[in-house]
């Protein structure tokens, strides 16, 4: 049995983002990082993989320098990593990028039906576009429940039996717009996992030693039976139209408080409409 | 043109009426007459499976192209399936919606915190996550929709909770928002009497909802909710990467805190170098005595 953890490389947050003038991000080698969303889940999909007794597979999907993604979770205990890597992924959608990791997933098990995927782990959303929408693309694609946002995560095995009643679930803890949810479902699932869900262990000497030996496998878009008019921007549903950055705002107006700050601060709201004091 | 279908849940008072005119009055840029606009209601309780297998079902047989829904977590989940069935395109946190010449869908967005302007197009059936500006309220009567069957496995749903509101408005939906730090130093009364004296809600960092010095509905950031309200109020907040992309959409900030260096100062309109505390409650009790007078 597999577990599949989807980990993505995206710029860093504090570092000074900006789009290409098509409208796709700038990916800067230097400033890329481990979308920190993903995190927790990496640490979600190890503890999943311990109780299910399954071993873990990253994949990632990205340029070249992408695969550091990947390599993150083979150092924390990851027993294979694969990068889907191809020119022709250049401008994916939401759709495309959740076509592609459903096929990498899809291709895990035909190579191996007899090691199915149990569940696919996810972060709640990247930093870069913030769409969170592919963990549930993901599972829409592989036709399997998908549970988002999770904040608590419980896997029971059961007898070892997928899409049965007496096998594997996972029961999950959300907040919804008026309070809190807990939904189970039969495995295999998608889950995706909010950031407060677990911090990620420390690599172990042990894990760090096999993932320097460890091989990532790239594959493309042909290995995954997929043609390049369903991928990138050839495939894409939605693309971007126009692109801008934003004026800059106006210079800050400093105000060191001597006792009548809270009154200068009403004196600004007043003065740019947004509280109403007069009767 | 194709019509263009808005799609509420009902929560426990009915469908918001303010929220769903916002959708109603952005659906209204997808094209063709307000008559055209056909707003349906879908059962709270539903799981997102069957609340996307009731939407498909109806979208096919009203012929609607356009599904616009108001973004929110839940949302997110219950578009992604929607669009998957349609083979729509999503567009994601959009304010605004437009048909350019070619007849394309546009939707307008901010990207990477607010600080891009980005349109975001698509061709043939097309899904709509919106964050509409507030509007008019309209007249409206909801159709609810009837159930589909869900086709495959679905989540089973064990447990369900609801905390009370504060009752004021909520966090995503406010126009004023006034959010405390670890600056407050577990005191947020200083928040909440001036979010009641401007109308608004109470947001939080990260950091005092790990404390439990607040609930985690009340969390602003990128995790948490994401705001653009007309007025953010950060007290005692330094501005941590995660929480400034929650809330530096907003179209005018305030930030007060006693490090005149805080990230936060940097993106303020108006900033204030002094303890949040007694700048909060002197700004409060100054607004009631204006008013007063």
């Amino acid at each position: 049995m597999r577990v599949v953890v989807l980990v993505k490389q995206v710029p860093d947050i504090s570092s000074d983002r900006s789009l290409e003038v098509d409208g796709r991000l700038r990916r800067t080698p230097s400033e890329a990082v481990l979308n920190e969303l993903d995190e927790g889940g990496l640490e979600t999909a190890l503890r999943s993989a311990d109780a299910l007794g399954a071993e873990l597979v990253a994949i990632t999907m990205g340029p070249a320098q992408a695969s550091a993604a990947a390599r993150k979770a083979l150092q924390v205990g990851a027993a294979l990593g694969i990068h889907v890597c191809d020119d022709a992924l250049a401008g994916s959608d939401v759709v495309g990028t959740a076509r592609v990791l459903a096929a990498a997933i899809r291709l895990l098990e035909q190579e191996d039906p007899a090691d199915p995927v149990a569940l696919v782990v996810a972060g709640m959303s990247a930093l870069d576009g913030l769409g969170s929408v592919v963990p549930a693309l993901v599972a829409a694609e592989l036709g399997w429940p998908i549970v988002s946002y999770s904040a608590k995560v419980s896997i029971d095995a059961g007898d070892g039996s997928l899409a049965s009643d007496a096998g594997g679930h996972v029961t999950i803890t959300r907040a919804t717009d008026h309070g809190t949810e807990e939904l189970r479902t039969s495995l295999p699932a998608v889950v995706s996992v909010t950031d407060t869900i677990a911090a990620l262990r420390v690599p172990s000497f042990a894990t760090m030693l096999a993932a320097r030996k460890a091989t990532l496998r790239t594959l493309t878009v042909a290995d995954l039976g997929l043609t390049t008019d369903e991928v990138g921007l050839a495939g894409a549903r939605a693309t971007i139209a126009d692109a801008r950055p934003r004026p800059p705002r106006p210079p800050v107006q400093v105000v060191t408080d001597t006792g009548s700050a809270g009154s200068e601060l009403v004196d600004f709201l007043v003065a740019r409409g947004l509280v109403e004091v007069s009767a | 043109m194709s019509a263009v279908t808005v799609a509420v849940v009902g929560g426990p008072d009915g469908v918001d009426r303010a929220k769903t005119s916002a959708l109603v009055a952005l659906a209204a840029g997808a094209g063709g007459d307000a008559g055209d606009i056909g707003v349906v209601a879908l059962e709270a309780a539903w799981t997102s499976a069957r609340q996307a297998a009731a939407l498909v079902a109806h979208l096919d047989a009203v012929g609607s192209e356009v599904l616009v829904l108001a973004s929110s977590h839940r949302a997110k989940e219950l578009g992604a399936l929607v669009a998957h069935a349609r083979g729509a395109g999503l567009i994601i946190d959009a304010h605004a919606i437009e048909r350019d010449e070619q007849g394309r869908l546009v939707g307008r967005k901010r990207e990477l915190g607010g600080t891009w302007d980005v349109a975001c197009a698509v061709a043939g059936p097309a899904v709509v996550l919106a964050k509409p500006p507030p509007a008019d309220e309209i007249e409206l009567s909801p159709v609810p929709l009837p159930e589909a069957d869900v086709v495959g496995r679905d989540v089973e749903v064990l447990a369900r909770t609801e905390h009370a509101g504060d009752g004021r408005p909520a966090l995503a939906d406010a126009t004023v928002v006034v959010a405390g730090g670890r600056g407050l130093e577990g005191d947020l009364t200083p928040v909440r009497v001036l979010a009641d004296a401007l109308g608004g809600a109470v947001g939080a960092t990260r950091d005092i909802v790990e404390d439990g010095w607040i609930g985690h509905e009340t969390m602003v950031g990128q995790t948490g909710t994401m705001v653009s309200p007309r007025l953010y109020i950060g007290a005692g907040i330094s501005g941590a990467p995660h929480h400034r992309l929650g809330m530096q959409a907003s179209e005018v900030i305030v930030a007060i805190n006693l490090d005149a260096d805080a990230p936060i100062m940097e993106i303020a309109d108006f900033a204030v170098v002094g303890s949040a505390a007694d700048v909060l409650l002197q700004a409060a009790a100054e607004i009631a005595a204006r008013r007063a007078r």
